[in-house]
């Protein structure tokens, strides 16, 4: 069983297709990212897995259970830290974490301080929200979306706007969630907190999702460089893999399956080249970002 | 049941908030010096105090009180990003939109609770009010409650059907200018322009009339401007059905008149204040739960 699956998700705004045929499995106890540029569908995405919008068409199980046939059931599995936080700044951290622990029918002062503890905010507990700083709402957030111990949770750009240590809590949070046996679906469109937490990513652009895999699978794009003196003929090194020359650093770069520097130094020698430069490149995740999103506009 | 647990919530912040706070104090300001003036004009009675409450201050402060606990109750949790949040947990939007509306018919019931408490204290400084007094000011609270709440309504709606508070506010005060002004102002004017011009008077001049009362021309035209009169008339009150401050206004008249103005029906203003809450809120329920946040 999938933690999240999605079947051929369209939403449409009017004329607007915010999601196009999005179909999407998520592995339970997994944390997956979910990359694109801001407006790409992405929380559209999440609005429609947590129903609170409903799809055009397509369908999603969340832990093998129907959002649109049982909303409320998923919600109770689920937990969500929305972008703009989404707190009463006119209550303090108990009171917000209380009503809304109040949904679940088990209000625990307990839990509570246990998920003001986890965040940081134990010392500030009867301070209202709209006194807290810009990191401090977003820690509240994340409090709030582990109310109820959810089996999977949303975090929607959760780093925005935190401080360097804010974003060190928030990854090392992140990956204790995991240890706890739960799913992580992270939004971002930061690659680099991506990179550092997920396993398996989806790149969505324009309401398609157009890559989607372990991240490593991703990277599985290899590169040769290589410099020789002189030039080598470029003909000769077609025979490893695709070959592109680069002016500027004089250096060819060939596209292998596997790692074939021993064979392409042994065969450039052989056919009187002198290596100068030989090394293997994989692409970041960056680039793979990049060249996908060129491919598709 | 957990609407409750939202109209606990919302309950909560609407008395506790400067807003409300600040508007009761106003109505009970209001309250308090036009008991004031009322009783030092010598009338020992609470029918005068509520006849001129219907009318002006009650009538005026109440409405505004009314649209300002309800023209951001839904914007603003679409502003501050709460609703989403909201419907993340385990509810469903009719469970907030009935919350919100059992909390602030609550706030309504104690902020008229409180003005009837002052209004009580203030009567008692005078005299020993009768068991009539307490009558009236017991109905004049019964209507006192749809009123406000029926102004509720109007901003309740107005906020489930637009993006912000500001507009929300905006477009809640222009309505309420047109149900608690300009309806009751111009509802003779349109019900005139409706039925047509009166008939005409064929001897020009009302002064000759009294002579030739057995006249059938003069018996004719009496008649053909009582049936006009009827209709004016019967426009004239179902507009004002339409502004909840004329048909409150009508109501509290009804309860404290005597001899003529006792034959007033005042039916349909007291459905006025069951129909139109009812309908303003199915439509913001409609609106609500089928909106895309």
């Amino acid at each position: 069983m999938y933690a999240v699956e999605i079947e051929n998700l369209t939403k449409l705004y009017g004329e607007f297709k915010a999601v196009d045929s999005l179909s999407l499995a998520i592995e339970e106890k997994e944390i997956f990212g979910f990359l694109g540029p801001n407006g790409s569908g992405k929380s559209t995405t999440i609005n429609c897995i947590l129903g609170i919008a409903k799809p055009t068409s397509g369908r999603i199980e969340v832990c093998g259970i129907d959002v649109e046939k049982n909303p409320l059931k998923v919600r109770k599995i689920c937990g969500y830290l929305p972008e703009n936080y989404g707190l009463y700044g006119n209550l303090t951290a108990m009171q917000n974490l209380r009503y809304f622990s109040e949904f679940y029918g088990n209000f625990s002062k307990d839990r509570i301080f246990e998920l003001l503890e986890l965040v940081g905010l134990r010392d500030v507990a009867d301070k209202r929200v709209s006194e807290f700083s810009r990191g401090m709402r977003q820690r509240l957030a994340l409090a709030q979306a582990l109310i109820n111990d959810p089996q999977v949770v949303f975090l929607d750009e959760p780093t925005n706007g935190l401080d360097p240590a804010g974003i060190a809590d928030f990854r090392r949070i992140i990956k204790d969630l995991q240890k706890e046996g739960k799913t992580v679906f992270f939004s971002s469109h930061i690659l680099s907190e991506v990179k550092e937490v997920c396993s398996s990513i989806g790149i969505i652009y324009r309401g398609k999702l157009i890559k989607s895999g372990k991240i490593s699978d991703l990277n599985s794009e290899l590169f040769v460089e290589v410099q020789t003196e002189p030039k080598a003929d470029i003909d000769l090194l077609k025979k490893f893999g695709e070959v592109k020359y680069d002016e500027k650093t004089q250096n060819f770069l060939i596209k292998v399956e596997n790692d074939r520097r021993l064979e392409i130094s042994k065969y450039l020698f052989e056919n009187g080249y002198v290596v100068k430069e030989l090394h293997l490149r994989e692409p970041s995740l960056e680039e793979v970002y990049f060249n996908l999103l060129r491919e598709v506009i | 049941m957990r609407f409750l647990i939202v109209a606990k919530k919302e309950f909560i912040d609407i008395i506790s908030s400067r807003r409300f706070i600040a508007l009761l104090a106003t109505m009970v300001v209001f309250f308090l010096m036009s008991v004031l003036q009322t009783l030092n004009t010598g009338r020992i009675s609470t029918a005068p105090i509520i006849g001129f409450f219907g009318s002006s201050s009650l009538a005026f402060v109440g409405g505004i009180f009314g649209i300002a606990l309800g023209f951001d109750l839904i914007t603003r949790e679409k502003e501050s990003g709460t609703l989403r949040t909201l419907l993340t947990h385990p509810i469903f939007r009719d469970e907030i939109v009935i919350g919100k509306a059992i909390a602030a018919f609550f706030a309504i019931c104690i902020a008229v609770a409180v003005n009837f408490l002052f209004m009580l204290g203030a009567l008692t400084m005078r005299y020993t009010p009768s068991f009539e007094d307490f009558a009236n000011l017991g109905k004049m609270m019964l209507v006192t409650i749809p009123y406000l709440y029926t102004f509720f309504s109007i901003a309740f709606l107005i906020s489930a059907l637009v993006k912000n508070s500001s507009t929300s506010l905006t477009v809640a005060i222009g309505v309420f200018i047109v149900l608690a002004l300009l309806l009751p102002l111009f509802s003779n004017y349109i019900a005139q322009a409706i039925v047509g011009p009166a008939p005409e008077n064929p001897f020009g001049d009302f002064r000759n009339l009294g002579n030739l009362s057995d006249d059938p021309r003069v018996r004719s035209y009496v008649q053909e401007m009582r049936s006009y009169m009827e209709r004016v008339q019967s426009i004239t009150s179902s507009l004002s059905i339409f502004s909840p401050v004329s048909s409150y206004s009508t109501i509290l008249n009804s309860i404290t008149a005597s001899g003529y103005f006792r034959t007033v029906d005042i039916t349909k203003n007291l459905l006025s204040f069951v129909i139109i809450p009812v309908v303003l809120f199915a439509l913001a329920y409609f609106r609500f739960t089928r909106e895309e946040i």
